[in-house]
């Protein structure tokens, strides 16, 4: 009786009937810490692009593809229920559009040497740096518990677990950085 | 084919450098403190983990292995699970002397007291001592600086560091791994040709050797769930 019991518990734990949903949460939870680092660099920017102009308002052209590819990053949201390939491809290329355009800013930067030496501006960068490598960390985490759920909903025995209780479908997973904007990226010439 | 496959995750696995385990607050790879400095740092860092909560580690690399420094030093922390699961606090001095480069990488619980800016302005003060090859002082400096930053008032720290070392500094233990240990990688070396191999086996030794007694007080020195989401500033010098 008692190994009949122990054995139950064995196969139901290890079928996914608690993990999965564990998982579940996995990515929830990982896909809010994507969002939130992608938000704390859109926090900084208005900050940035103030001090930049200080010193450099000529760069105005630069200054206000920054200012454009950051609204259009901020309203692009979305929640855990809503990510799917389309959206998540979406989200991140609003996203990209933003790096671009920072990476552009910060090449521009490179002219002004009293801007580069000005104590606000260093902080600033170092925190935009700092919040770069966050987004880098936070994608990693998503990446990887996104193939902790796709795994479990898809290989046997735990998606056969998934298939009677849960129904829930492959969630999307981050892909390379399209090759279009990696070509785009801005060209320096001496 | 097998064997193909095989020899296919040797190399994969011999080309990421491997994250040694927990040893001590300072691992030392490329031995820039002396056994006494490193005794006294040890036990200043033991010190602040017990009363402040705070656990500070230095972890200076020989090599990275081709890996960036952001990506070791989480590589590391995720690892280690530096601070309590609770707090949060912990602090991750990483240096990789090959490759010239630092990194600060803070815990979840102190990223509102250590900013990147302040963490990466600290870094700038310190790359001059390493440029003069005064790496001792430069760490010194940093973790001054880091327990600064984050509340520990540098008194306590340096009074517990008197307390401390009037205790047996080092075990015949720990001594005798040490010993074991170097004659060991002596022997290997030629073959293997790996540094990698001695800082593992370097620092099981001693963790195993604080575990039956060699480090005398605090007891064992391990990280207790603490998460790290990339806060932090990297440098080079």
């Amino acid at each position: 009786m008692r190994t009949a019991l122990f054995s139950i518990i064995l196969l139901v734990t290890s079928c996914g009937i608690q993990s999965i949903p564990e998982s579940k949460n996995e990515v929830e939870a990982t896909w809010a810490e994507v969002q939130n680092q992608y938000k704390r660099r859109a926090d900084l920017i208005p900050n940035l692009v103030e001090t930049v102009k200080g010193y450099a308002a000529q760069e105005k052209d630069t200054l206000t593809a920054v200012v454009e590819a950051r609204a259009k990053a901020t309203q692009s949201n979305i929640s855990v229920d809503n990510l799917n390939d389309q959206t998540l491809q979406q989200f991140s290329k609003a996203q990209q559009g933003l790096s671009s355009a920072l990476s552009r800013l910060m090449v521009v930067v490179e002219k002004y040497p009293d801007l580069k030496s000005n104590e606000n501006f260093k902080q600033l960068q170092f925190q935009l740096e700092g919040t770069e490598n966050r987004i880098t960390v936070a994608r990693n985490r998503y990446i990887e518990s996104i193939k902790n759920f796709n795994n479990k909903v898809t290989v046997p025995p735990s998606s056969w677990t998934n298939s009677l209780f849960y129904h829930h479908s492959k969630m999307p997973q981050f892909q390379v950085e399209n090759l279009e904007q990696v070509q785009d990226a801005p060209k320096v010439s001496f | 084919m097998r064997i193909l496959l095989s020899l296919l995750l040797l190399s994969f696995s011999l080309s990421a450098r491997e994250i040694p385990s927990l040893s001590g607050p300072v691992i030392d790879e490329a031995k820039i403190f002396t056994t006494d400095q490193k005794w006294q740092l040890s036990s200043v860092l033991k010190n602040v983990n017990e009363k402040y909560g705070i656990q500070v580690q230095v972890f200076i690399a020989r090599d990275m292995g081709g890996d960036a420094i952001e990506n070791f030093s989480i590589r590391a922390v995720d690892q280690w699970k530096l601070g309590s699961a609770k707090g949060d606090k912990g602090l991750l001095l990483v240096m990789a002397m090959a490759e010239k480069k630092i990194r600060i990488e803070v815990g979840q619980g102190l990223e509102g007291v250590i900013t990147d800016a302040q963490a990466g302005i600290l870094i700038q003060s310190l790359t001059p001592y390493f440029r003069r090859g005064d790496f001792s002082t430069g760490i010194l400096v940093g973790v001054n600086g880091l327990l600064g930053l984050a509340g520990v008032q540098t008194q306590a720290a340096s009074v517990g560091m008197n307390k401390q070392t009037k205790k047996k500094p080092i075990g015949i233990f720990t001594l005798s791994f040490l010993v074991i240990f170097f004659i060991f990688e002596m022997l290997t070396r030629r073959r293997r040709g790996s540094a990698l191999f001695y800082g593992a086996m370097l620092g099981g030794g001693l963790s195993s050797s604080s575990r039956s007694g060699g480090f005398s007080s605090g007891g064992g020195w391990s990280g207790g769930g603490g998460g790290f989401s990339g806060g932090g500033a990297s440098g080079g010098w």
